[in-house]
Parts: C-alpha cells; sequence; structure tokens
C-alpha cells in the first residue's frame, strides 16, 4: 500500500481530525464574533466595500485586533496539543486498520513520547532556521530565500515525521535525542527519494494554505468563503497526513528489509 | 501554481517514489513560478528627451496672469557644491521691493538651514530631533553661515538694476545678527527703505548640508539642497512676517526672479527649480545657470545616478529624475503628473511654468522625499506589494498620490503662496481637496487608493478613517506652531480635515458652484497670497451666505406634525466658521427605527354642541403592527446629534413596499424625529449618499428591521475562523 492509498484507506481519521480543527476554530471564533455583534449592533453596515466599516470597528474597538490575535494563537496551541496527544494514534492508523480502541490506547500511552520528540524537533528546527537564514541572507532574491526556508522548515517537519513513527511503529526511545538526529541523517543518507516526496507533499499543504489565504481575502464578505476555507483545511490536513504517511510507509520498508 | 494539482493526480495512478519526486520538483516549480511572475518589475519607459525650454514662463496666452507687481525680491546666487564636504559655498544678490506703505530699517533673513544646527533650536527642541522617519544614522549638522553682508544699492525705483549698474556700485557693508533661535536673523540697513523704494543687499555664506533631514541635506552622492540660502521675509502692511522655523511650519517668500549659477562636480545629474540656460564642463566641474521666473524659492538636487526622463504635456517639459532601481515606475508618475496637470489647469486655471522637474530620493534618502518647491518636488517610490499582489492588494497612496500631493502644491503653494505658517491649512488643507478632486476627475467612476481582493477603500473613505484618529485636537486654522509634535493632530487635522469640510461642503451645496467658487480663488488670488478670509469670502461671494438645502413642506391641516418637512438652510459662513475654528466634530447617530400604532382618534371627544361623544376601546392598541392596516401604522425614525458641529444631514427610510422617502434636517436640535404615516419602514440611513466626509463615525449611520445580520459581523468571524484555520494547517505538525 503506498502513502497515499494509506490515506485514503482511513477516511474516519481524515475526517475525525478535519472535524476537531473545525470545531477548535468555530468555538475560538465566537468571542470574536460576540464583540463584532456587539459594538455594531443594533445598527446594520450596508454598504458593500467592506473595508471602510472594518477600518472604523477597529479604530473604534483596538481591543478586537487583540481578540483576533488571541483566538488565531489559542486555537493554534489547542490543535497542537490535540495533535500531540493524537498523533501516536494517527501513525498507527496509517499503519493499517486499527480498532478505535487501539488508535486511543496508542495515542494515550505514546503522548508523552510525543512530547518530548517534538520538544526536541522544536529545538532542531529553531537552530536549522536560524542557519538557514544566516545563509540566506545575502540572497537578494527574497522568493529564494522564502522557498530556501520554507525547504528548511518542511525538511524539519519530516525529520519529525520519522522520529514519531519510529517511536511508534519501531519502539525507538523518545527521551533521548538521537532518535531525531537519526532521522535527520537517515533522510539523507537512506531515504533522499522519500525526504523530496514528503517536501513536495509539503509544499502542495503549503500550496492549499496560500489558497486559503486568497479565499479569506477574495471572498471577504461572501458565504462561500468559509466554506471554502474549511474545504480547503480539510485538503491541507489530508496532505500533512499524506507526509507523515510517507514516513509510516518509509519505517514499515525498512522494518520489512532488515525482517 | 496549480499545476500541483495534475502532479498530484499522476502520483496516484503509479509507484510511490519517482512519481512523489516529481511532486516535489512540480509544486516547488509552479509556487517559484508563480511568484516569480508576480514580482515581475514593470519595464522602463520609453524616452523621448524634451528639450530645455527657453523661457522660465510660458507664453502669455498660456500662462494665464502673472501680475507684476507680485515681484518682489529678486535673488541672483552663486554657489559651489564641495561634494566631499557637503558643503554649499556662495554668494547671493537679493533685490528688494517695498510695495506697501511702511518703511523700515533692517531686512530680516530666514536662516532655515540654522534649524539643524544644534539640539536648542526650536525645531530640533520640538522635534526632539527626528522627523518622518525617524533619527537618522551618521548624524550631520547642517548649518548657515553668513560670512559677510554688503549694501550694494538703494533706489527710488522698482526696477531691477542690471548687473553692469550693481558691478559699478561701491559696497558698503552692513552689520547683521542672528535671533535668539538662528533661523532668523536681521540685517540692519544703514538708510530706511520707505514704500516705492528698492535696496540690494549682498550676501556671503556657507551651508553645511546635513544628513538627509527634513526634506534637506545629503545620502551618499544624493543632494537635495533646500532651504540653503538667506531669504528675505515678507513685508505685509501689518510689519513685516519672518517667522521662526518650527517642527511643522513650511515657508512663505515673496515671489521674484531667481538666476543662479551652480558649480558640481562634473558627473552629477543636475534637477532645479526653474530653466537650465547655460551649462559648462571643464576641469572635472560642471557649471550650470538658471533662471526661475515669479517663484518664490529654489531648490536644485545633484546625483551621479539620476537616469532621466522627459515628457511634453502641452509645451509644460516634464522631467523626472529617477533612481536606477525604480526606473519601471517612471512611467506611473508620469501617469500621475499629467492627469493631475490636466486636472488642475481645469480646476484652478493654467500652471504658469515652463517646467516641472519630479525627484526621487535614493532609498536612505526618503527624508528628502515628499517636498514642493516652485516647479520640482521630490516624490516618493512605489511601494513593491510583492506576493501581496496575488493577494489583489493595489494602492495609490505611496509614489502616485505623493506625485499627486507634491505637483499639487504648485498652485497651492508654488502660485498661490499663503502664509504657509499663519495658515498651514491654505496650503496643505487646499492641496489636499484639490488632490481629491484630481482623483475624481481621474477616476470619475471609482477614485479607489487601495484595493485587497474585491475590497476597496475610496479616497473619501481614507479621509474619513484619517478623522477617526486625532482630529478634535487641534482646530484646523491654527498658526503652524501650535500644532505640537507629539500630538498627531497635525497632519489629520491641516491635510485631512480641511479636505473633508471643503468637500463636505461641496456635497451640500452642489458641486458646480462650489468649483465656480475654488476657481474664482484661484483666479483672483494667483501670486497674491491669500489669506483664509480670502478665500471664506470669495466662496461666500459665489456659493451664497445662505444656501436652501430643503424647501419647507408643511402639511396644511397640522404644521407641528413630523411628516412635514421644515425648511433646510445652510449658513455658508457659520459652517466655515465652525469647521475652521473649532474641534467640534460633525456625528449622528440613528437612534430608532420602529413601525408602530398611530395615535387613533377613540375615546371621548366634544362634539360642535360642546357635548362628550364617543368612548369607543382603542382599535387595535393590543394587536402586533403586524396585523394592523397600513392605515393604522406609521414609521418613526430617531435621529441623535451625537457631536456639537449641527450639519444639515439626509435621511432615507426604505419601506416594505419598496419605496423610499427622504427628508432633510439641519441637524441642528440635539435629536429629530421623523414619522412616515401609513408606511412600515424596513430600513432608515442617515446621510444614504455620503456627504459628510466630516463624520468619521459612521457604524451607527443606519438601522434595519426584519434583516438578521448587521453586514459585519460574519465577514470579521468568517475571517477570524480562516485565520485560525490557516494557522493550524500552516503549522504543519
Amino acid at each position: 500500500m503506498n502513502a497515499l492509498q494509506r490515506v485514503r484507506s482511513a477516511p474516519g481519521l481524515w475526517l475525525g481530525l478535519w472535524v476537531t480543527q473545525l470545531v477548535i476554530a468555530y468555538a475560538f471564533s465566537r468571542p470574536v464574533a460576540a464583540t463584532v455583534s456587539q459594538a455594531i449592533s443594533p445598527h446594520t453596515y450596508l454598504r458593500e466595500q467592506l473595508l471602510p466599516g472594518i477600518g472604523e470597528l477597529f479604530s473604534q474597538n483596538p481591543e478586537l485586533g487583540a481578540l483576533i490575535g488571541t483566538a488565531v494563537v489559542t486555537a493554534g496551541i489547542l490543535s497542537a496539543i490535540t495533535w500531540i496527544l493524537l498523533v501516536a494514534g494517527v501513525i498507527s492508523r496509517l499503519s493499517g486498520p486499527k480498532p478505535t480502541a487501539e488508535f486511543i490506547g496508542t495515542a494515550a500511552s505514546k503522548s508523552p513520547h510525543m512530547l518530548i520528540v517534538t520538544f526536541y524537533a522544536l529545538i532542531a528546527r529553531a537552530l536549522a532556521l536560524m542557519t538557514a537564514g544566516l545563509l540566506v541572507r545575502g540572497l537578494e532574491q527574497p522568493l529564494i530565500k522564502a522557498a530556501t526556508v520554507f525547504v528548511v522548515w518542511s525538511i524539519c517537519s519530516v525529520a519529525l515525521d520519522r522520529a514519531r513513527t519510529q517511536i511508534v511503529l519501531a519502539e525507538a526511545s523518545a527521551l533521548h535525542p538521537k532518535t531525531l538526529l537519526h532521522s535527520f541523517r537517515d533522510l539523507f543518507r537512506t531515504v533522499p527519494k522519500q525526504l523530496a516526496a514528503a517536501v513536495g507533499v509539503n509544499f502542495l499543504a503549503a500550496g492549499f494554505i496560500v489558497c486559503s489565504l486568497f479565499v479569506a481575502v477574495w471572498g471577504m464578505g461572501t458565504g462561500w468563503a468559509i466554506w471554502a476555507g474549511r474545504g480547503l483545511a480539510g485538503l491541507t490536513l489530508a496532505a500533512t497526513l499524506w507526509r507523515i504517511a510517507i514516513a509510516v510507509e518509509s519505517v514499515e520498508q525498512g522494518r520489512n528489509q532488515a525482517g | 501554481m496549480f499545476v500541483g494539482f495534475s502532479g498530484v493526480r499522476s502520483l496516484d495512478a503509479g509507484g510511490v517514489i519517482p512519481r512523489a519526486h516529481n511532486i516535489f520538483w512540480t509544486s516547488a516549480l509552479g509556487l517559484v513560478a508563480a511568484l516569480g511572475l508576480i514580482a515581475c518589475d514593470p519595464p522602463a519607459p520609453a524616452n523621448t528627451p524634451v528639450a530645455e525650454p527657453t523661457e522660465a514662463l510660458r507664453p502669455p496666452d498660456q500662462r494665464g496672469s502673472v501680475p507684476a507687481k507680485s515681484r518682489i525680491a529678486d535673488y541672483v546666487i552663486d554657489a559651489q557644491l564641495d561634494a566631499e564636504k557637503r558643503q554649499v559655498t556662495g554668494t547671493v544678490r537679493i533685490t528688494w521691493r517695498n510695495r506697501t506703505t511702511q518703511t523700515v530699517d533692517h531686512l530680516p533673513l530666514h536662516l532655515y538651514m540654522n534649524a539643524f544646527r544644534a539640539e536648542d533650536t526650536t525645531w530640533m527642541a520640538e522635534g526632539r530631533g527626528a522627523h518622518r522617519t525617524g533619527r537618522p544614522d551618521n548624524w550631520q549638522w547642517g548649518y548657515i553661515d553668513i560670512t559677510s553682508a554688503n549694501l550694494t544699492e538703494l533706489r527710488t525705483g522698482v526696477d531691477a538694476p542690471s548687473p553692469t549698474e550693481l558691478q559699478q556700485q561701491q559696497p558698503k557693508q552692513l552689520e547683521w545678527k542672528e535671533r535668539d533661535d538662528p533661523s532668523l536673523a536681521d540685517v540692519k540697513l544703514p538708510t530706511t527703505v520707505g514704500p516705492g523704494q528698492q535696496v540690494t543687499i549682498e550676501l556671503a555664506f556657507v551651508t553645511q548640508l546635513p544628513t538627509v533631514f527634513a526634506r534637506t541635506g545629503y545620502h551618499d552622492d544624493f543632494f537635495m539642497v533646500a532651504q540653503w540660502f538667506p531669504k528675505v521675509g515678507v513685508l505685509e502692511e501689518t510689519g513685516w512676517q519672518a517667522h521662526v522655523f518650527t517642527f511643522h511650519s513650511e515657508f512663505y517668500a515673496d515671489f521674484g526672479n531667481y538666476q543662479v549659477f551652480l558649480d558640481v562636480p562634473e558627473n552629477m545629474v543636475v534637477g532645479a527649480s526653474g530653466i537650465r540656460t547655460a551649462e559648462e564642463v571643464a576641469d572635472g566641474r560642471k557649471k550650470l545657470t538658471y533662471k526661475a521666473e515669479m517663484v518664490h524659492d529654489f531648490a536644485w538636487t545633484a546625483d551621479p545616478d539620476f537616469v532621466e526622463y522627459h515628457r511634453d504635456y502641452n509645451g509644460i517639459r516634464i522631467r523626472q529624475l529617477i533612481q536606477p532601481e525604480h526606473v519601471g515606475d517612471a512611467e506611473a508618475h508620469f501617469e500621475a503628473q499629467i492627469e493631475t496637470l490636466k486636472s488642475m489647469e481645469k480646476r484652478f486655471g493654467p500652471y504658469p511654468w515652463s517646467t516641472i522637474t519630479i525627484v526621487h530620493a535614493p532609498d536612505g534618502g526618503e527624508e528628502a522625499g515628499g517636498m514642493e518647491y516652485p516647479t520640482l518636488y521630490t516624490t516618493s517610490d512605489i511601494l513593491n506589494p510583492g506576493p501581496a499582489k496575488l493577494l489583489g492588494f493595489a494602492e495609490q497612496f505611496s509614489g502616485r498620490f505623493t506625485t499627486v500631493h507634491e505637483f499639487g502644491h504648485q498652485y497651492f503653494q508654488g502660485l498661490l503662496a499663503s502664509n504657509e505658517f499663519a495658515q498651514p491649512w491654505l496650503d496643505e488643507g487646499m492641496n489636499t481637496t484639490s488632490n481629491m478632486l484630481v482623483m475624481y476627475d481621474w477616476h470619475p467612476d471609482d477614485p479607489w487608493v487601495a484595493k485587497l481582493g474585491n475590497q476597496k477603500l475610496t479616497i473619501d473613505d481614507s479621509v474619513r478613517m484619517a478623522l477617526l484618529g486625532a482630529s478634535t485636537i487641534d482646530a484646523v486654522d491654527r498658526q503652524v506652531d501650535t500644532y505640537r509634535a507629539f500630538n498627531p493632530s497635525y497632519g489629520v487635522t491641516v491635510y485631512r480635515k480641511t479636505a473633508a469640510l471643503m468637500l463636505t461642503l461641496r456635497n451640500l451645496v452642489g458641486h458646480e458652484v462650489f468649483d465656480k467658487g475654488l476657481r474664482a480663488y484661484a483666479d483672483k488670488y494667483r501670486f497674491r497670497h491669500p489669506k483664509g478670509s480670502d478665500l471664506a469670502d470669495t466662496l461666500i461671494a459665489t456659493i451664497g451666505r445662505r444656501v436652501t438645502l430643503a424647501e419647507a413642506k408643511i402639511r396644511h391641516d397640522d404644521p407641528k406634525h413630523p411628516e412635514s418637512q421644515p425648511e433646510v438652510v445652510l449658513d455658508v459662513r457659520d459652517y466655515l466658521d465652525q469647521a475652521l475654528q473649532t474641534v467640534d466634530a460633525v456625528d449622528y447617530k440613528l437612534r430608532t427605527l420602529k413601525v408602530r400604532r398611530i395615535v387613533g382618534r377613540s375615546g371621548w371627544h366634544r362634539n360642535d354642541a360642546g357635548e362628550l361623544i364617543g368612548g369607543e376601546e382603542p382599535e387595535g392598541l393590543d394587536t402586533p403592527t403586524a396585523k394592523l392596516d397600513d392605515d393604522l401604522v406609521e414609521t418613526l425614525v430617531v435621529i441623535d446629534r451625537k457631536g456639537e458641529f449641527p450639519v444639515p444631514v439626509e435621511l432615507e427610510v426604505e419601506f416594505e413596499d419598496g419605496s423610499t422617502q427622504r427628508r432633510m434636517w439641519d441637524g441642528k436640535a440635539r435629536y429629530w424625529a421623523f414619522t412616515f404615516p401609513g408606511k412600515r419602514g424596513i430600513r432608515a440611513t442617515i446621510d444614504p449618499d455620503q456627504k459628510l466626509l466630516l463624520e468619521a463615525h459612521t457604524l451607527d449611520n443606519t438601522r434595519t428591521r426584519k434583516r438578521k445580520d448587521d453586514g459585519l459581523t460574519q465577514a470579521v468571524v468568517d475571517s477570524a475562523e480562516l485565520a485560525e484555520l490557516i494557522a493550524i494547517g500552516g503549522m504543519g505538525l
């Protein structure tokens, strides 16, 4: 079963995670809705052009900007925590069909390991991005700079996927940083093609994110934008699962070859 | 970008690794190609050199009125630039004519560059050493030092002496002294200069240019040489007008003719006020001669990197000096310049000079940008939105609007030349008004200034939004030094609020008559230093003191019935006084929109015989209005005046039957109630045509019945939710 087939064979997993994301985003947008509504009530804004109204709204209610910022950050943090709690189960499910109880059991038992390896990955990512930033600082082309930094970011994500997968499927140690370091090493030495594929898929996910940005801007004030955005969030999630599935497949292939 | 999708499909059809590898390259290349497309700079424009004009003024039939009596102060300047020391050394011969009935015994001189001489000058103390873009790096003080002063000639006629005549005069040394603030000095005359007399003095000076700051100075090899030579104050019947150079203040000077000899390094490309009449290159130096007529200042710029482009507009030579990395923007600036010329000549009369030079400061020298001088101005670069372009982001503020604004100053400063210290709004504010008119002319159907996606901001919106800021700290008609640097009110009040009050008046009294009034002002006061009262008087003379905006429509059966439309009259004088002299804001709120039962005739009433009859129960008292017949209901709309500035305002009410009605209110009471018998209102809007640019707070101007969403909450909340989803997805956990 190739990586994409693994994702396609787990529609419930994708759907559950997607709905979780939507619920988090929706829940954290409710305080914003209440505050904006309170600020405008009982009046109505009827102009087709929203920017003047939004400008006045934010200028007269500066707390709104802070509220939206807080909502975005908090939703992100909650989503990250949820993901760390569930990712071991996700990897387990992508390795093959599992009963829900096993999914939950793996997720629960491995979540401390996932937390530790994610923490190591955070440090590694910060160091890698700083190094990349220093390397591209002299470049004049901002596009090349951005692409380089994104490739480095993606490599860190792919290494983390591999380390997590090794911990879940191959019982690698999460406590020792070598699991993550070996993942980086293996990506370049042993499975460079998987690395390229996973980075490519990450570009695809980034493409969906960019599309979401388009939808948010071009669809402002329209009814379809939020549903298009939600749909794109689902596609972004699918791409992320695909990237993880590449790690799962690669680790399983390695184990099979070793076995 | 969407190339990536085909890659996804092909991946699903075969083996993993090679196809996944393709995905990487397809996605990455697609993304980079798409971003690369939008990052391309526009091409440099074609260049057709336009010959230097031979006369500083346009031909008499094209330049409009240029009154000879406005010529007061002539300057002959001989200056040399030392590019290493960043110094200009020179002499200036000033011939000043006394066209007043006053007699003077001294000449006050502006030494503007001395504002940057020390930390404790009035300018630097107020600004705390920082200007628009902050405190410059590698700071170099600027100053001007007069090294000698001589009286060359004093005569009773008003004709300027010829150079030959002047050479034959025996110069007489003069005393001069700086005032407490070194931006001013006085030259004592050995004898008085009476009405009709003129005097010629010659001063030697050294000007040290500062690190480019507050519109003047140097940055690497770029020089913006402005406010660089001693200038005489303006004698009015009330005495000398010579002001200390303060933080926000600009300039005030008399018109005259300038002849300027510049000696600069050979590699410099030079732009200057007026026209170049001679050029000679020898020994690594370039000697240039310039002539400018009927101007009140002379500025010049030099930079070896300038790339030069030309256009011709009805005999006016437009010269653009732009930095090599920005040549792609030159065409946009030409377009803005030509559109502004078209609009302003139509609205404010002929541009009298034969040339205009647009200057672009280099990166790092932005402090020189966005400033006007006679027949020359500095603009700003057009912001490159980069990938934001893909999101539909576009704006006309940077670059284009700066060009519109700074050229506009050729009229509202260059030509009308009001006292910018005493009444800065006449210059900056009226110029901003004219800029908005230019934008209306340039984009008649859609005067946008910023776009994002399918949303846009018009020039009117931008002014209204600016007023949300510090528009109620200082009044408009104030001397410039009353606007303190630590208050953010100067830009909002002097520029935007002036424009808002003028355009609100235009919208109320009618565009045609207002435009006629502005044209009358521009025609009458060309080269005449008008004051605020001149503008107000001219507008009132054209528009009328009292303008009836709504005729009275009294219901004969009940003159007090609120359905009646009272007469609404705008007193233009009162309006201008309140708008210019107070900080009062225009602000209305639509407090109530409801359908209610109309007052009936049930109960006891006396008949003609004096007997009480009737006593019926009230009809429909407890029935919901939705179930009452139309003739038993009315719509009630109540407007509150929240601001202290009463301005006539219109109300539009839309009814369930699809019809609409409008009413006018003079805005004088604290609130006003309108009723519409037999009608069921579903929407009421104050100022439906958005005439009141002075009203910044408009979110409370509309109420609706039967509409569930408020028109804004959903859009903001959807955007917030999408931002959250993007953040969640973007982390790629």
